[in-house]
């Protein structure tokens, strides 16, 4: 059971994560796509209290590893850019998600792309086979872990 | 002019009632997929016509 107070009235979409296991939080479109629509809520002084069952997401693919300078072995805190293949305008991207030791949740069943990047170093692009399903992307089932040993090459 | 007040008033009033009113409340369970109940889940809350903001310390 949960339950939320103190709220103010209005409306709110309610959603569940729990990321430590591979549910990820969908306020971000790029777990979900763009066209699922969070349960919604409107509370008011005529309903000030409102009951629901939520339904996490389906499990996430989970990203693993280490990024560090190439040469030293140093490790680096870089900035990260996933982008779904199928819908480019879908992406997650900042700094710190990718950093020295990392643990990032993608959406499972959807092909990413992954672009990391750091000031003074040249970008590293997740890089596939050509047997891979899709080309030079991710792709994990739900609950999949995929391990990567980031390298970057400093820039001459 | 005494009635642009009274009305410059009550709008303040009813902005600061639908503003101020903290005492709603959302409450339920959690279930994963096989539609078992599940501990420890985080749950979010989301004005949907508020904006919202952040300070980052």
């Amino acid at each position: 059971m949960f339950s939320i107070s103190r709220l103010d009235y209005g409306r709110y979409t309610v959603s569940a994560a729990k990321p430590d296991e591979g549910y990820p939080e969908l306020h971000f479109a790029f777990y979900t796509g763009f066209n699922v629509k969070l349960p919604t809520m409107t509370l008011s002084a005529e309903h000030p209290s409102a009951s629901l069952v939520l339904h996490l997401w389906k499990k996430a693919g989970i990203l693993i590893g280490t990024v560090a300078d190439v040469a030293t072995g140093k490790p680096l805190n870089a900035n990260v850019e996933f982008r779904w293949v199928s819908e480019p305008r879908n992406y997650l991207s900042g700094s710190g998600l990718a950093n020295a030791q990392f643990r990032i949740l993608i959406p499972s069943d959807v092909a990413v792309t992954m672009v990391v990047s750091l000031a003074g170093y040249e970008d590293w692009s997740y890089t596939t086979t050509d047997e891979a399903p899709v080309r030079n992307a991710i792709l994990l089932r739900p609950g999949e872990e995929l391990t990567l040993d980031i390298r970057l090459q400093a820039k001459r | 002019m005494h009635r642009l007040w009274t009305a410059l008033i009550g709008v303040l009033v009813l902005t600061g009632l639908s503003f101020g009113q903290s005492n709603g409340c959302i409450h339920g369970t959690v279930v994963d997929d096989s539609g078992t109940a599940v501990k420890g889940a985080t749950v979010f809350a989301t004005p949907v016509d508020r904006p919202m903001s952040a300070k980052i310390p």
